[in-house]
């Protein structure tokens, strides 16, 4: 014999609980959370780098790298004087909050106040997957063209902020500034930008004040 | 290639719910899957097929994939609008506000699922 079930579950509930001990941990831990989603070469990492050498810098920062492969992001970070744990996913495409709250464990917790998970370079995974953190920061570079917010519209969609990044390279391209900042308006009205560039330095004190002023 | 996790977690999911009812295999399963999700439905389906073969509680399962419509919700004037992923708008089409909520098309839900009872052993009839 055959019966239906009528269930309603979430497929999502099982990342969303282990998320929300992510959140625990860092509300025990008065940290906050930050998710920086962008693409492979769109300077995530520099743009960490830049952030804590910046001289306005007040935050206690930690670390957690996500990549398919090898510690060179975290040895980055640890180069600077950062707690930086490194996750490799191997062929996993995204950071999913499990592998976050294992991460998070073996930060000094008692020596941090912000944690930046550097989620897996791609515009498309990581959107889907929450990791229990405050904001989600796209990081988009000039040299991928403007026409990437439409392009991949969950990330940009689900962003709390934007990060710009490499406009120091914009005499040299052709992308569109007030085009990028249109399409990003009508797919994220909410949307904070940050149009800068980490290498260079223009642009970072916005983003650091931003960062400094989070809610602990 | 997220439509994996998915298709492990629907999977885990399933075993769950056949070892809970007590079902002897689960021959049909439906989902449905928010557009903001991201899910591509025919990546989705051998995925499930694949990772499900490998359990005799889910040979042979059928999987339906229905796609759910992106929603917002105005802040300001209430209105509830349809977005739509190719040219996603989150403004407020009536009244321009960018105070939007999203309340729809970023869940990827089991719904229900069709279940084989265990043939139960009556014994000899007499």
């Amino acid at each position: 014999m055959r019966r239906i079930l009528d269930l309603r579950a979430s497929l999502s509930a099982r990342n969303e609980s282990m998320a929300k001990q992510v959140r625990e941990l860092a509300l025990s831990h008065g940290l906050s959370i930050v998710n920086l989603v962008g693409s492979a070469g769109s300077g995530k990492t520099t743009l960490l780098e830049g952030t804590v050498r910046h001289p306005e810098f007040r935050r206690r920062l930690g670390v957690v790298e996500g990549d398919l492969a090898t510690t060179l992001d975290a040895d980055r970070m640890r180069n600077l004087g950062v707690p930086a744990v490194q996750i490799n996913t191997k062929s996993l495409c995204h950071l999913e909050a499990h592998m976050v709250l294992e991460a998070m464990r073996l930060l000094p917790l008692e020596e941090i106040d912000l944690v930046v998970v550097e989620n897996v370079g791609n515009l498309v995974c990581p959107a889907d997957f929450y990791l229990g953190e405050d904001l989600m920061v796209g990081v988009l570079s000039v040299t991928e063209g403007n026409d990437k917010v439409k392009k991949y519209p969950t990330l940009f969609s689900k962003a709390s902020a934007v990060v710009l990044n490499k406009v120091d390279l914009l005499p040299h391209l052709d992308f569109d500034l007030r085009r990028f900042e249109e399409e990003l308006e009508e797919v994220n009205p909410r949307a904070r930008v940050f149009v800068l560039s980490a290498r260079s330095g223009e642009g970072m004190d916005e983003w650091v004040g931003f960062l400094n002023a989070l809610r602990r | 290639m997220h439509e994996y996790s998915f298709a492990l977690e629907l999977v885990r999911l399933l075993r769950e719910i056949a070892e809970r009812y007590g079902a002897g295999r689960i021959t049909r399963a439906r989902v449905r899957v928010g557009k903001l999700k991201q899910i591509v439905p025919s990546l989705l389906v051998p995925c499930v097929e694949v990772v499900a073969a490998e359990d005799p509680l889910l040979r042979g399962l059928v999987l339906e994939v229905e796609e759910e419509e992106i929603v917002y919700r105005c802040a300001d004037c209430g209105l509830e609008f349809n977005a739509s992923l190719g040219d996603l708008r989150a403004a407020c089409p009536r009244c321009g506000s960018g105070s939007t909520e999203l309340v729809a098309g970023d869940e990827v839900t089991l719904i229900c699922v069709e279940a084989e009872e265990v043939e139960e052993d009556t014994g000899p009839q007499g």
